[in-house]
Parts: structure tokens; C-alpha cells; sequence
């Protein structure tokens, strides 16, 4: 049985000291996954993420890190990530080594973790400062005549999270809208999490194959946590909510509104449903304000065969 | 803009001497009208490719189309094996680079992200690798890990001239959909130079938007778009039509000897003027109808 709740999950998979992807592109970020990873303690982690985002920026402010691997960092279309900074510049609450890569850069890296390679190649860094601070942005000269290429080596997390709108019992993952690199990281990883907004039956998954991005046979744990990538959104659920994201502009400036911040919304709640309860009791319409109306897709005919 | 031509046209944009990529495996999405309108146009020459040797390599190659084929094995599954591409092979008259599947698809993605090589776990302690590098020794490289300084295989990309691809719906500026299995198709036609797309149904543009995912052929990539149903028969399109066995099974059995492929031939390609000369010679709409995914009750 691969349902779980998230606390059950967190504290069967996520240890301290593990490198930890929790991936979604500026949709279906899986913040219910990092509260409950705040909450339970984790410390030492290596987390990894195309775009840090304000998740990682929580879990960092919260201690939870010892380094961070990533390309882009920013809240995206407000700022800098006020926590962050602080840990690389002042080491509040604690020194945060970096290593960063272009977008790219991190996907070739999923994508050699993926496929068990020994690097990847990739046509970027050429001309940049990038690999002046990242040794592991090597360049190897072509066999074949044809130039130098960088090579970045494989990414293999201890645990990756996603994000979805719907699965199965058996981790059947299918999502819709702007995907990111959910796959190439949960084929990646040594365990794979998924959390969705709905569990379906294994004959709503059948009836639609090609939408089934990350398959049950590299899942370990399916958690059923509706909203759980509010202030991140799901494809046809629910919209971004991006007043969170300018409010967290200025939450996070100072460490105090940060940490006082945490207690509230983190620490003062049992579970997601508890976030979600304060949410929907700060702002009742929230829901309403973040519906994404609708706009459904034509059924397709797959056939019988065989 | 609207690229929709005809077959004829979209054949003849292809030059002999072209490499080729094919979109079908096996008995499944085979461009088989395509394959008899190049056989048809006389044109000679060409480097086929696809991670599975398919009815179509069979089919050019038999009829004397095909210089080299790039392939990982192939066959026309329950029904046997290629046997004008195996005939070839030992006669001399096909050079064959035979691959694993995975190795060929790796070989596309390097293409497809423009890269000078790619590494590979496989193929390493295989005769296939021994054979390739005596049949093509400049297409084997080896490069060091500058992480851990074991040296690894290295292919080359491949970046065929144009991808030929059948399939299930697209629109008139060639962004297409293909259901059910894929295998390297997606990885061809962003390898190849450009993309010609053979489908069943073309749809207005804004159904495609309707759901941006499953488009996996942009329109920037393709020269042509022909709308051409049971563009594969005899083989098969998931949720357009079935395989129909019992030409398959003739084909097979004709292919065993020279002389009956080339009655084959004389009958069912240079024997017609066009696709719908075919169809109405493999038995017309009340043989076909057999073999169409029923709309309303989906098979």
C-alpha cells in the first residue's frame, strides 16, 4: 500500500543529510511536502530544485539545509529570496553552501541521474563565469572532431517530491499544463513521493496513457493533499496566488517576521488541513479568488486492440 | 501558413541519396503509403533510419531504395521477419549499422540537442559494438569522465534530412499529435533538418491549442503536411485503424523470394496510379471498414 499520509511519508523517507529534490516549474510546487519537512525537523539536507523559489527559501529560513542545488534564484517577478541571502552572505541560521547551474544545466544533470549516465553533455557555459565557481562544469573535447562541450554529472536524490493533479493507488502520476522536470528527477531518484490533488481509479489513469508522466513502478508513496501546492498552483484546480508571493517580499525581509512567520503558518499547525484552515479563515473567498474557471479538453478515442 | 501538399509533392521535395528517419516499429505507424510513392517516383539511394526496423525499411529496401539502413534489428512481429532487409544484408546489396534500439534513440537525442556526442551504457561488451566498429569505425568514439576518469562510450549524433512521421492528428502548419506509444519519434524529427508529417485527421489549429501537452511535433519543424487516411495500411494507427493481418501475412509470404516480392510489387505499387488506387485495390471501404477504430464505440 503506497497511500500515505504526509507525516507518514516525510518521516519514512526524508532523513537528515539526504539530498532532496522537491521539483514542480513555477507550477505544482509542493509547499504541504516542505511545511511537514519543517515541521518534522530535518536538518542537513541537501535540497535541489530548478528555481528555489519561495519553498526552499522557507525550509532554509527554518535551518533545514546545509546546501542548495539550483539554477535561478529568485521570487519570481518580486525579488531576491530574502532568506537565502541571508544564509550565503551572514550564515543566518546557518552557512548555506550554493552550487549553481543554468536551467539546463540542471536538467542534463536530472536527465544523466535519470538514465544512470556518468555526465551529460550540454552546449552552455561556454564564455560565462559559471564554471570559474562550479567545478562540477567540466568541458571534454568531442571524439569525433565536432568541438568541446561542457559535461555537468548526474543528479541522483535521495528523495524526489512532485506534485500532480491526479494518481492512482499505485503512483500512477498524470498532470497536465506546464510541466517541468518532474520526470527526468523522480526516474532519478532513489525514492519518489507524489503528492496529488486527487487519488483516482486505476481505470481513470488507463483511459488516458500518454498523460501519465511519472509511472507507479518508481513510486514509493502516494499522499492525497488537495491545495498542497498553494501558493504555487495546479493546472485547472486552483491559480497561483501570487499576492502570498508579494506578501513574502516583505515577510522574509528581516529574520524575526521570518521566524515569527514560521511559528505561525509552520510550527502552529498540526498538518496541511491546519494551514489550510487559517488560510480560508484569513481570506474566506480565497478559493474563490484563486478558481481557474474552466476550459476542458476534447475526450480522445484511443480504441480497442488486441 | 498552411503546408498541406499532396503525397507526390512531399516525396518528391526528398532527394535520392536523402537520409531518411521512419517513424514506424514493426507493424505499427508505418509510412507505408510514403514508402510506395518513393518507390513509385524512383528514387534511389537512400540512408534509412529508425530504432526499429519497420514494414517500410522492408519495403524500400526490396525495392532497391535503400543504400544503408541505421536500425536496431527489426522484424514484422507475429507475422516474421524483414526479409528484404535481411536479404540485402547477405547479398551485399544494403550496408546495414545495426544498433541497440536505445543506443539509435540515444543517437537522435544528441541530435536533437545539438550536441557533438553522447554517452551510453549500452553496447559496451556486445558483438554489435565489435561489428560496428569494423563496419564504421569513425562512428565509435570513446571520451574520459573528467569526474571519475573512467572512459566511457560516446555517440554520434544523428541528424537524419528529414523525419517522415505518421501521425494520428495534425494541423495545416504541421503541429502534430501522436497517440499511443512513441518510442524515438519525438527525438527524430527534433534531429532531423525537417519533418514531413503524414496524418489521418487535420484539425483545425485551435483544437490543437486546446491541449498544448500533447503536441509533439511543433509546426516550425515540418516542410509538409499530407492528409492522407490509412496513410499506413497495412499496418497499423492506434485508435484509427487495426493492422490487417491477412495482407501483412501475404506480404511476408511474398517477400520470401525476389520474384514474389516483385509481383507484389507490380501489383500493389507500380500496379496503382495513387493511395487511393490502393485502397480501392486491397478490397475499398467495405474491407477498410473492418479494420477502422469505430468512432462511437472505440474499436
Amino acid at each position: 500500500m503506497k497511500i500515505a499520509t504526509m507525516r507518514e511519508a516525510i518521516a519514512r523517507y526524508v532523513h537528515d543529510g539526504d539530498t532532496i529534490a522537491i521539483e514542480g516549474f513555477t507550477a505544482f510546487i509542493c509547499f504541504a511536502a516542505a511545511h511537514e519537512i519543517i515541521r518534522q525537523g530535518r536538518r542537513d539536507l541537501i535540497l535541489c530544485r530548478m528555481t528555489p523559489d519561495l519553498i526552499y527559501d522557507q525550509m532554509i529560513a527554518a535551518g533545514c539545509a546545509r546546501k542548495l542545488v539550483f539554477s535561478y534564484l529568485g521570487n519570481p517577478g518580486v525579488g531576491p529570496l530574502h532568506c537565502i541571502r541571508r544564509a550565503v552572505e551572514k550564515g543566518i541560521p546557518r552557512p548555506l553552501e550554493i552550487e549553481e547551474y543554468s536551467h539546463f544545466g540542471m536538467v542534463a544533470r536530472y536527465m544523466s541521474g535519470a538514465a544512470r549516465l556518468p555526465f551529460f553533455p550540454l552546449r552552455s557555459y561556454m564564455g560565462t563565469d559559471q564554471p570559474k565557481v562550479n567545478p562540477r562544469i567540466q568541458f571534454v573535447d568531442s571524439p569525433y572532431g565536432n568541438g568541446q562541450v561542457a559535461v555537468v554529472p548526474p543528479l541522483n536524490p535521495d528523495v524526489t517530491i512532485i506534485h500532480a493533479q491526479r494518481a492512482d493507488a499505485s503512483g500512477n502520476t498524470q498532470m497536465w499544463g506546464l510541466l517541468g522536470v518532474q520526470k527526468e528527477a523522480a526516474f532519478a531518484a532513489r525514492q519518489v513521493i507524489v503528492v496529488v490533488e486527487e487519488i483516482v481509479d486505476e481505470d481513470i489513469i488507463r483511459s488516458d496513457p500518454n498523460r501519465t508522466v511519472i509511472p507507479g513502478l518508481i513510486v514509493d508513496a502516494v499522499v492525497h493533499q488537495p491545495y498542497g501546492a498553494h501558493p504555487s498552483y495546479a493546472q485547472g484546480y486552483y491559480d497561483r496566488d501570487n499576492r502570498f508571493y508579494l506578501e513574502w517580499d516583505q515577510i522574509s525581509r528581516e529574520e524575526a517576521t521570518t521566524l515569527a512567520w514560521l511559528d505561525e503558518w509552520v510550527y502552529g499547525v498540526d498538518d496541511w488541513s491546519g494551514y489550510l484552515a487559517k488560510l480560508e479563515k484569513r481570506e474566506p473567498g480565497i478559493w474563490k479568488r484563486l478558481a481557474p474557471g474552466e476550459a476542458w479538453s476534447q475526450p480522445v478515442n484511443y480504441g480497442v486492440y488486441g | 501558413m498552411t503546408k498541406l501538399s499532396t503525397l507526390a509533392e512531399a516525396v518528391a521535395s526528398i532527394p535520392s541519396g536523402a537520409h531518411v528517419a521512419l517513424s514506424g516499429f514493426a507493424i505499427t505507424r508505418c509510412n507505408m503509403a510514403f514508402a510506395r510513392e518513393v518507390i513509385r517516383q524512383g528514387i534511389r539511394r537512400l540512408t534509412v533510419s529508425q530504432c526499429v526496423g519497420a514494414m517500410d525499411a522492408d519495403m524500400l529496401a526490396g525495392a532497391g531504395a535503400v543504400e544503408r539502413i541505421i536500425y536496431g534489428g527489426g522484424s514484422l512481429d507475429r507475422f516474421g521477419r524483414l526479409n528484404c532487409v535481411n536479404r540485402g544484408i547477405e547479398e551485399g546489396t544494403l550496408v546495414a549499422e545495426e544498433y541497440s534500439s536505445l543506443s539509435l534513440a540515444f543517437r537522435y537525442l544528441a541530435g536533437a540537442l545539438g550536441l557533438p556526442f553522447i554517452p551510453i551504457r549500452s553496447l559496451r561488451g556486445s558483438d554489435i559494438l565489435k561489428r560496428l566498429q569494423e563496419l564504421a569505425p569513425a562512428e565509435i568514439g570513446y571520451v574520459d569522465d573528467p569526474f571519475t576518469g573512467d572512459n566511457w562510450l560516446v555517440l554520434k549524433p544523428l541528424i537524419p534530412d528529414v523525419a517522415v512521421v505518421q501521425v494520428q492528428v495534425a494541423d495545416e502548419g504541421g503541429n502534430a499529435w501522436i497517440m499511443g506509444p512513441r518510442w524515438d519519434n519525438e527525438e527524430q524529427v527534433k534531429a532531423s533538418k525537417r519533418t514531413i508529417v503524414i496524418t489521418e485527421h487535420l484539425v483545425p489549429t485551435e483544437v490543437i491549442r486546446r491541449e498544448p501537452e500533447r503536441t509533439l511535433i511543433p509546426g516550425f519543424r515540418v516542410s509538409h503536411v499530407v492528409h492522407l487516411p490509412f496513410a499506413a495500411h497495412p499496418t497499423s494507427v492506434y485508435r484509427a485503424y487495426d493492422y490487417d493481418a491477412e495482407h501483412i501475412r501475404h506480404y511476408a509470404e511474398a517477400t520470401k523470394t525476389p520474384e514474389g516480392f516483385q509481383k507484389y510489387l507490380d501489383k500493389y505499387v507500380y500496379g496503382v496510379q495513387d493511395h487511393w488506387g490502393y485502397l480501392e485495390l486491397v478490397g475499398g471501404l467495405k474491407h477498410l471498414n473492418n479494420l477502422i477504430a469505430d468512432p462511437i464505440l472505440g474499436y
